[in-house]
This record gives structure tokens, C-alpha cells and sequence, in this order.
């Protein structure tokens, strides 16, 4: 018997090896999709940062933020040297200077410019659909939790409102087209062609002849899309204020109104409040549903000129533009180094904003979930 | 110091509560307290919710169920006319041209490899020549112009030199640019045919602008020496001629009668509404310039039908349609012979891979022409389309065409297998990646690495796609292509990729949106598990690694599971990403070429909604197709999730 060899000595080296192994690798797994994903943010941020800052005072690109979308002119002089120019200011310019030589001129859609028309686009896309989500959610959300029994019935209506939560956005989008651009009642001075039936009423007609393409349809389709993710989220929040609540609150002789509002609103407010920034995430970052239903590409103007000009109906029924809808006209734009510039500062001050809402529902509901604890 | 005195007793002014119920506002018989008012506010707010989500199965399932008589209708027009049998003498000569295709790009290879250097030498000398004329008119001429024969000399080897000094001068980029133009895929220009051409264009200038005979030569020496194969290919062009002419003839005498038939269909259908119009206008006692109005419209539309006899059109259909298999058979005994007739085992690996690749598709064209053959005597023109030929013709087509001025053909298949091949590929990547994060971050991790890497990872979900998209056209579709003609990577299966927007490309992005979604579920589930499932596996002994392998994960199986299913889920549904960077070739991939499919382009469900929906009138057939194809995709989410949730429930309970 060899003396040296120790009975208590482990003898699982290989087991070690293979447990370090393992769990190296599952530790790879984890760094190389947070390393993909910082890839991703850092080359979208390192080509779109120098959009948004320039050399002189103020060193921000505040044209990038204020203005709409324009035309670049493109063209050379007789010597070669290059100029470019956005549309208006060439106007100008070529007032200024009638005889100034311009060879091979060219314009390049969408490079200069900025980014407000559909900054603003996109911002009052999410408001409305956020006010109709919201307002006809969280009310159904209440029913559901709060005056609902939990009977057969109302379990398969709240499976299939989940169900629908995964149901892509292509599909509401599709629907939102056929419905509200297509088929929605509207009242109008004279009958569409495509109207399915119309009624006359006073001087008017009401018409289910669609909204066309349009701020309100593109809202009520996002609505609609982000409806059971906003019933579902509140729906659980409700039902985390525990029970004794309610029955403390019923047992002091409050009705049942009372007893929602006064002691399970308050502990679920928190909740509600990440499921609406949630959802505003979600519809701020979609592109397939505006695109069918509210974004063309030929609008310029920026969206308050039709309040000034029309009222309010042809506020809500013109197309606007959208930033998520912008990025994809941009992708399609030829390669053109000029075209850079706009391409990636709109990509990155997408990317901010809704990376900034996520950021914040992230942060809240860790807050919640640390505070609120039953 | 004094302070106010405390009253002992509040006045006791209220009276005792009493126990009355509250009184509401009493309108028609009703009762309306606040607590009502609320409680129907509430609920109505959650009935219309839970009304609009229904409306959306009931509008999508009506608007896509009209497709299906709808496309019956034209199915049997395409039958009537004829146009269906020409289509299958279509696919026969697609399958033929894809072979003819492939043969001549084994020649060209062939040719290349044999004789590239001569071939570049031709092309060389042809931008050469361009240069000497360009710039050395003058010097030609004043050569010539020499008569004197040491002078003479003198001045020759100047001109040689400066021709010689000018070619040499042409950047290697700039000729291998013009190379590439007529040999693709030339990676650089051999200094051999270099100087043979620099010797031809010194020859060209010295002999007063004249293409010397050693251009000729050349180009000769290689039709002859290619002699072979030369003929093996004309013989394969020109045995097709008489299949071609075939589906000419057919296209013409079909193209004609279907036309009319979409016609006439036209015209009464608005007959149809036009004398609706005129019963009403009658019973409403409209003015009589009104119903005259419409008499004079319903009058016109009748006129404006036209009068076509089927059966006669049909009858020269079948009498060119009578040789077909004569055509087609002599067409496979000219191709086989002209197989054989080519040299067995050539030096060049490219040759010989694109000649075996000729050869499957000539057993898969021998396949396509019996089967078609088969189809084609089955075939008749009055046979009726019921509603089950027409649902397998639209779940099983295998092809979507539309916006064609041929007949609009709608089969989802290519689009189904390709929504399939991109969401599996993704989940190939994106499943381990994922599996393996939820792993680490439950069962390893440090509590305070865990509270960052969890939302970090969740932080991810949030990216747009559209902005994912836009990063896959701009960057990453240049560095796939770039890394996979790297020969350092060249060992993948499937590499080199040559089309810029793949499979691969939309499955890397698409892996990347579904892994957060993975990841989160997957921790879920494992979060769910016992804590005295660990602790009983730890007391046995086992390492850590071990515990999470075999006890941890296979009880949270169905949990995973669900996981991965979602994730495909949110794969399926995505369309900005697939609908920039998938592609957009609605066709079947080619399964045949193994892993290499995955750098085909195709096209989606999801994506063909978004690419067609602007170029459909409301309530045409494409666009109740559309809403068909909608259908498909609210169906597979819907079984999906509910299968889910199913999973996730019983596991709760």
C-alpha cells in the first residue's frame, strides 16, 4: 500500500474542472448578450452623438431638434468644390447668387433638417392612445378585479385578454387598417366613394367611410394593441393590495366605491403607474401599426398648422409623422455619406427616448417592489 | 402662564348615526346610487374592452373568410380559360431554365479556371487599346510617319516604352474592376496576362490601329479547346426551344380568354348593382332623369359584355397541349445525352461542384416534368373547384404572386416556410444564450451581479426593432458578408453567403430580441422551483452544477418550455426587422442545399402584410388575402400563448 495516498484527499478534480467549466459558461452566455447589447447602444451612440452636439456655441445642434425634415441640395462648382445646402436655405442662397455656377446637382431626401415633425408626431401619437388605453383600461381593470366574481366565465375572459397581449402587432395593425382607416363612421360634407353607407343628417352625412390614414386611427389602433397589456398589468397590481384591506374598509361601513378609492387605489397607484409607463414604452417603440394607420411619407408640415388652419377634426384625421416610421424611410434612403448624419442622429434620439421610458418603468417597478411588501 | 382650557366635552350636536341605506337618484324606476353609477361606469368600460378585443376576431375572420370564395371564383376562371395548364408548363420551364442557368455558369468556370489568363489577357488588352488611342494618337502617327529605319527603331522602343510605362502606371484597382465587369469574382490580376496584353497593345499602336491576329487566336483557341463542353451547352439551349414555344402558344391562347372572363365578371357584377340600384330608385319614386340615368348605365354595362365561347378556345389548348409529352421527352433525352457527352473529371473543384449541382436539378426537372406530366393528362378544363381545392391551393400553394400582370397566384407556403426557417434559426441562437443567463443569474450569480444583470438583460426587450433593423442593413449586413468571405471562417457550414439580406442575418437580430424574452420566463420558471428540491440534491452530495443540471432544470422543464414558445412567439409576430433585413423574395427556400439555406433570402407573413398593404384596394381579393394571411398569424400567436398559459397554470396549481 503506497503511504502517500491520503483517503480523505479529494479526489474530484475533474468534477471541479467541469463545474467551473459550466459555470463559466453559463457566465458567457450572460456577458455576451449584455456585451451584444452594448455593442449595439455604443456604435448607434458613437455614430449618432456628433448629430447632436457642433463645434460653436451653443454646442448644441439645436436646428437637429427644431425643425422638420428637408431636402439636402447637393452640387460642385467649377473649381470641384463640393457644397451642400438644405432646400430652404438654397433658396436663399441662389437668390443672393444668381450666377453662381451649379454642376451636377443632385437633392437627397430626408438628409438635413431635423427631427421635430416627428418628434411631435410620435409624441401625440403616444398621448392619445395613452389617454384612450388608459382611461377605458384601468376602468375595466377595476371591474375586473374588483366587482368580478371569479367565476367560469370571467376566468376565460381574462385568459383570452392575456392571450391577446402576445398576439403580434402586425395583427392589430392590420386590423386598426381595416377598421378605423377604412371603415370608421366619420361626419362629412359629402359622401366618399368608398364609404360603405351613409345617412344625411341636418346638412351633414354620416359616413362609415374610414378616417383614412390618420393621427386618430393610428392612436385608437395602438390603443386597441396596447389595451390587454395595460388591463392585464393593472389587473395584477389590483390584486396584490391584499384582501384585509378591503375587508378592514368594508367592516368600517364604507361602500364599495369608497373602499376602491380610499384603500385599494392608493397601494396599487404605484403599479398603474409602471404598467402605463410599460406601455408607453412598448407603443412609443412600435413601427408596424403607425405605418399602416397614421404615418405618410409625403407630410411636412408639422401637425399644429391643421389645428390653426382646418379645426380640430382635421387635427385628429391628418397623417403625421412618426420618428419609428422616419428611421425606416431613412433606412431606405440609397447610401449616401450626407445622408449619414440624419440617419444616425434619428436613430440614436429614438433609441434615447425609448430606452428613457424603459429605463424609468424598470427603475419604478423596483421600487415598487422593494416598498410595497404585505 | 395660562393656557386655553381644553373643552372636556365636545358639544354633542350630531346626532346618532342611523342605519338608513342611502337614496339615490331615482330615474325611470332605477334606482342610481354613487356605488351603482361606479360599478356600471366600471363595467361598461370592461365591456367594451373585452367587446373591441372580440371585434377584432370577428372582423379578421370575416374580412379573411371572404378571400376564400372569392379566390374559388378566379381559381375556376384560371381553370376555364385555360391559364392553369399553362402554369404548369411553366413551372417545367422554370425548372429547365434554372438547370440551363447553372450549366452555363459551369462552363463559364470551366472557361475561367482553363483559360482565364488568355481571357484576361483579351479583356486587358481591350482597356489598353481604349488607353492607346486615348492618349498616344499623336505618337502613333509620328511613328508612322518615320521612314528612316534607325530613327525608325529608336522611335519604336520610345513608343513601346511609354505605351509599356502608361499600362503599367493603370492602378491594379482600377483594373481589376474592369476585369470583375466581364469574369466575376476575379480576386487579382495575373502579371502574366498582364504582359501579354501590355505586348498586344504595343503590337496594336506599331501596326497603325490595327487588333493584331493574336486577339483572334486566342479567343479561337478557347472556343476550340472548350469544344466539348461548347457543344453540350448549345445542345442543352437549343433542346428547350420547343418547350418554350409551347408555353408561348399556350399563354397566348389562354392570356386571352382569362382577360375576358375577369371581364365579363366585372360587368355583372356592376349589372347585378346597377339593377338593385334601379328597384330601389323605382320604389323610392326618384325623378325620372334619375332612373333614365340608370336604365341608360344598366343598358351600356350589358353591351359591354362579351360574348366568349370556352369551349371552343379551350379546344386549341388541348390540341398544342397533345405534343407536350413528346416535347418534354425528347427535351430529357437531349439533356441526359448532352450530360454524357460532357468530360468526366475536370481539374477545376468550382466546375466540377456547379456540374454536380446541374445534374440534381436535372433529376429534380425529371421530377417536376413527370409529376407535371401526370398533372397535365389529368387535367380538364370543366372539372369544378370545390372549396377544398381551393383552401389546400392557398395553405399549400407554393408560390405568392401578385401585382404580376399574369394571373395573381396566392399561396402561403414560401411564406410560412420562411416565417419558420427565420424563428427557428433565432431560437437556435437565442435558446442556449438565454437558458444559460437565467442558469447563471439564478443558481450562480452573486445576489448584487444578479440585481444588475437582470434588468440589464430586461433592458434589452425595450430596443425598437426598427432600430435594429435599421443597425442590420447599415452594419451588420456588411460585416456578415465581409466575415463569411473570409477564408479564416471559411469552415462554417453555409459560408460564403452571397446575398447581402439573408436568413442569417434577420435570425442573429431576431435571436437577439427573443433572448430577454427567454431569458426573463426561463428565470421565472426556475425561480419557481422548491427550495428543498436544492437543498435535498446539496445534501446528497451533489455540486452546484449538478444540482442546477439535473434536479433545478428538469423541474422547471415545463416552464422552460413555455418560455421558449413565447419567445418563438415574439419571433413569429416581429415584422420591422425581418421586413429590412430578411430580404423580401417570396419563394420556397431551397431545403436541398442543406445548411447553406440559411443565407437565402425569403420572405414572412408578417413582413408581406407590411410590404403589400399600400398597393391594395380595399376590399379587392389581394387585400382579403392580406387579412387571410392575418388570420394565419392571430391563429399560430393564439395557440401559443394559450398552450402557454395552460403549461404555466397547471404548474401554479
Amino acid at each position: 500500500m503506497n503511504a502517500s495516498e491520503n483517503p480523505f484527499e479529494s479526489k474530484r478534480n475533474w468534477t471541479k474542472l467541469r463545474e467551473k467549466l459550466g459555470v463559466g459558461s453559463f457566465g458567457i452566455a450572460t456577458y455576451f448578450i449584455l456585451f451584444c447589447a452594448a455593442l449595439i447602444f455604443g456604435q448607434i451612440a458613437y455614430k449618432g452623438l456628433p448629430t447632436f452636439f457642433k463645434s460653436e456655441a451653443p454646442y448644441v445642434n439645436t436646428e437637429f431638434f427644431t425643425s422638420n425634415p428637408e431636402i439636402l441640395r447637393v452640387w460642385h462648382d467649377a473649381e470641384g468644390n463640393k457644397f451642400s445646402m438644405p432646400d430652404k436655405k438654397f433658396d436663399v442662397w441662389r437668390r443672393d447668387n444668381p450666377d453662381a455656377v451649379i454642376l451636377d446637382p443632385h437633392a437627397l431626401n430626408y438628409s438635413a433638417g431635423g427631427i421635430a415633425g416627428p418628434l411631435i408626431g410620435t409624441a401625440l401619437l403616444v398621448l392619445f392612445c395613452m389617454i384612450i388605453a388608459l382611461s377605458i383600461g384601468i376602468s375595466a381593470a377595476i371591474y375586473l378585479s374588483e366587482y368580478c366574481g371569479k367565476g367560469r366565465i370571467m376566468s376565460m375572459i381574462r385568459l383570452s385578454i392575456l392571450n391577446l397581449a402576445g398576439v403580434p402587432s402586425i395583427v392589430f395593425a392590420l386590423f386598426g387598417w381595416g377598421i378605423f382607416c377604412h371603415a370608421a363612421p366619420a361626419i362629412v360634407d359629402h359622401v366618399d366613394e368608398r364609404s360603405l353607407f351613409a345617412f344625411s343628417i341636418g346638412s351633414n352625412y354620416l359616413s362609415f367611410q374610414g378616417w383614412g390614414t390618420s393621427l386618430l386611427a393610428g392612436s385608437c389602433t395602438l390603443a386597441i394593441m396596447v389595451l390587454p397589456v395595460i388591463i392585464t398589468a393593472c389587473e395584477e397590481s389590483l390584486r396584490a393590495v391584499p384582501k384585509g384591506f378591503r375587508e378592514a374598509s368594508f367592516a368600517l361601513g364604507s361602500s364599495q366605491w369608497q373602499t376602491i378609492r380610499k384603500a385599494v387605489l392608493p397601494y396599487a397607484l404605484p403599479g398603474i403607474l409602471t404598467a402605463t409607463v410599460l406601455g408607453i414604452t412598448r407603443v412609443a417603440g412600435e413601427t408596424a401599426p403607425i405605418m399602416l394607420t397614421a404615418t405618410s411619407t409625403d407630410k411636412t408640415d408639422m401637425p399644429m398648422q391643421a389645428l390653426q388652419n382646418e379645426g380640430v377634426w382635421a387635427f385628429f384625421t391628418q397623417s403625421v409623422q412618426a420618428l419609428p416610421f422616419h428611421i425606416y424611410t431613412l433606412a431606405k434612403l440609397p447610401d449616401d455619406p450626407l445622408s449619414k448624419p440624419m440617419q444616425n442622429g434619428a436613430t440614436f434620439a429614438f433609441l434615447l427616448l425609448v430606452m428613457g421610458f424603459a429605463f424609468v418603468s424598470i427603475l419604478l417597478r423596483n421600487r415598487v417592489r422593494k416598498k410595497l411588501k404585505w | 402662564m395660562q393656557v386655553a382650557a381644553v373643552p372636556a366635552n365636545k358639544p354633542k350636536n350630531k346626532s346618532a348615526p342611523t342605519f338608513k341605506g342611502k337614496r339615490g337618484l331615482r330615474l325611470m324606476g332605477l334606482n342610481f346610487t354613487t356605488d351603482g353609477v361606479v360599478k356600471g361606469f366600471f363595467g361598461g368600460n370592461a365591456y367594451l374592452a373585452i367587446l373591441a378585443l372580440l371585434f377584432i376576431c370577428v372582423f379578421l375572420l370575416k374580412s379573411g373568410l371572404g378571400f376564400i370564395p372569392g379566390y374559388r371564383v378566379e381559381l375556376g376562371e384560371a381553370r376555364i380559360s385555360g391559364v392553369e395548364l399553362t402554369n404548369k408548363v411553366r413551372y417545367e420551364l422554370t425548372g429547365y431554365k434554372a438547370l440551363l442557368a447553372r450549366v452555363n455558369q459551369a462552363f463559364i468556370a470551366e472557361k475561367r479556371n482553363r483559360f482565364g489568363d488568355e481571357e484576361s489577357t483579351i479583356y486587358l488588352y481591350e482597356e489598353f487599346e481604349a488607353l492607346v488611342d486615348d492618349e498616344f494618337e499623336d505618337a502613333m502617327e509620328t511613328y508612322l510617319s518615320i521612314n528612316d529605319s534607325p530613327e525608325k527603331e529608336a522611335a519604336c522602343a520610345r513608343l513601346c516604352k511609354d505605351i509599356a510605362d502608361a499600362c503599367n502606371n493603370i492602378p491594379e484597382k482600377k483594373l481589376l474592376q474592369a476585369l470583375t465587369r466581364r469574369l466575376p469574382e476575379l480576386r487579382k490580376v495575373s502579371t502574366n496576362a498582364k504582359d501579354q496584353a501590355i505586348a498586344l497593345a504595343q503590337d496594336y499602336a506599331l501596326n497603325d490601329a490595327e487588333t493584331p491576329h493574336a486577339v483572334a487566336e486566342i479567343s479561337a483557341q478557347i472556343s476550340k479547346e472548350m469544344g466539348n463542353f461548347n457543344t453540350a451547352v448549345q445542345a442543352i439551349k437549343s433542346a428547350g426551344k420547343p418547350l418554350i414555344q409551347l408555353e408561348s402558344e399556350l399563354t397566348k391562347h389562354t392570356a386571352e380568354s382569362d382577360r375576358i372572363l375577369k371581364l365579363n365578371r366585372q360587368t355583372s357584377g356592376s349589372i347585378t348593382a346597377l339593377e338593385q340600384g334601379l328597384k330601389k330608385a323605382k320604389q323610392r319614386d326618384e325623378p325620372p332623369v334619375i332612373i333614365a340615368a340608370i336604365e341608360k348605365r344598366l343598358k351600356k354595362s350589358r353591351g359591354s359584355f362579351i360574348e366568349i365561347d370556352t369551349e371552343a378556345r379551350i379546344k386549341a389548348v388541348y390540341q398544342a397541349i397533345e405534343n407536350h409529352d413528346l416535347i418534354v421527352d425528347t427535351l430529357l433525352i437531349k439533356i441526359s445525352k448532352a450530360f454524357n457527352s460532357l468530360p468526366a473529371e475536370l481539374e477545376n473543384e468550382l466546375t466540377n461542384v456547379t456540374i454536380e449541382q446541374a445534374h440534381k436539378l436535372n433529376s429534380e426537372f425529371a421530377i417536376i416534368v413527370a409529376k407535371q406530366k401526370e398533372n397535365i393528362s389529368a387535367w380538364r378544363h370543366d372539372k369544378s373547384i370545390t372549396t377544398g381545392n381551393t383552401l389546400a391551393a392557398f395553405f399549400f400553394g407554393s408560390e405568392w404572386q401578385t401585382g404580376s400582370p399574369w394571373q395573381d397566384i396566392y399561396g402561403l407556403m414560401p411564406l410560412f416556410t420562411g416565417s419558420l426557417l427565420v424563428a427557428s434559426v433565432s431560437l437556435l441562437f437565442a435558446v442556449p444564450l438565454a437558458i444559460g443567463a437565467a442558469l447563471y443569474v439564478n443558481q450562480f450569480a452573486h445576489k448584487r451581479e444578479a440585481a444588475l444583470v437582470k434588468p440589464g438583460i430586461e433592458f434589452i426587450q425595450a430596443i425598437p426593432s426598427v432600430v435594429l433593423g435599421l443597425f442590420g442593413v447599415l452594419v451588420l449586413a456588411g460585416f456578415l458578408k465581409d466575415w463569411s468571405h473570409s477564408p479564416l471562417l471559411s469552415w462554417i457550414p453555409g459560408f460564403p453567403i452571397t446575398e447581402r439580406l439573408n436568413v442569417l442575418l434577420a435570425a442573429l437580430l431576431l435571436a437577439f430580441m427573443a433572448a430577454p424574452t427567454i431569458f426573463t420566463l426561463a428565470e421565472d420558471a426556475l425561480n419557481n422551483v422548491p427550495k428543498a428540491f436544492t437543498e435535498a440534491s446539496l445534501a446528497m452530495g451533489a455540486t452546484k452544477l449538478q444540482t442546477a443540471i439535473n434536479v433545478i432544470l428538469p423541474a422547471s422543464m415545463p416552464g422552460i418550455i413555455a418560455a421558449i414558445m413565447l419567445g418563438f412567439g415574439r419571433v413569429v409576430g416581429e415584422t420591422m426587422v425581418v421586413l429590412m433585413v430578411a430580404g423580401n423574395k417570396a419563394k420556397i427556400p431551397e431545403f436541398s442545399e442543406g445548411i447553406g439555406i440559411v443565407g437565402q433570402p425569403v420572405h414572412t407573413m408578417t413582413s408581406i402584410i407590411a410590404q403589400e398593404y399600400g398597393e391594395v384596394t380595399e376590399g379587392s381579393l389581394h387585400w382579403q388575402a392580406l387579412f387571410m394571411v392575418g388570420l394565419v398569424l392571430f391563429t399560430i400567436s393564439l395557440v401559443i400563448n394559450s398552450t402557454c398559459q395552460r403549461v404555466l397554470n397547471s404548474k401554479n396549481r
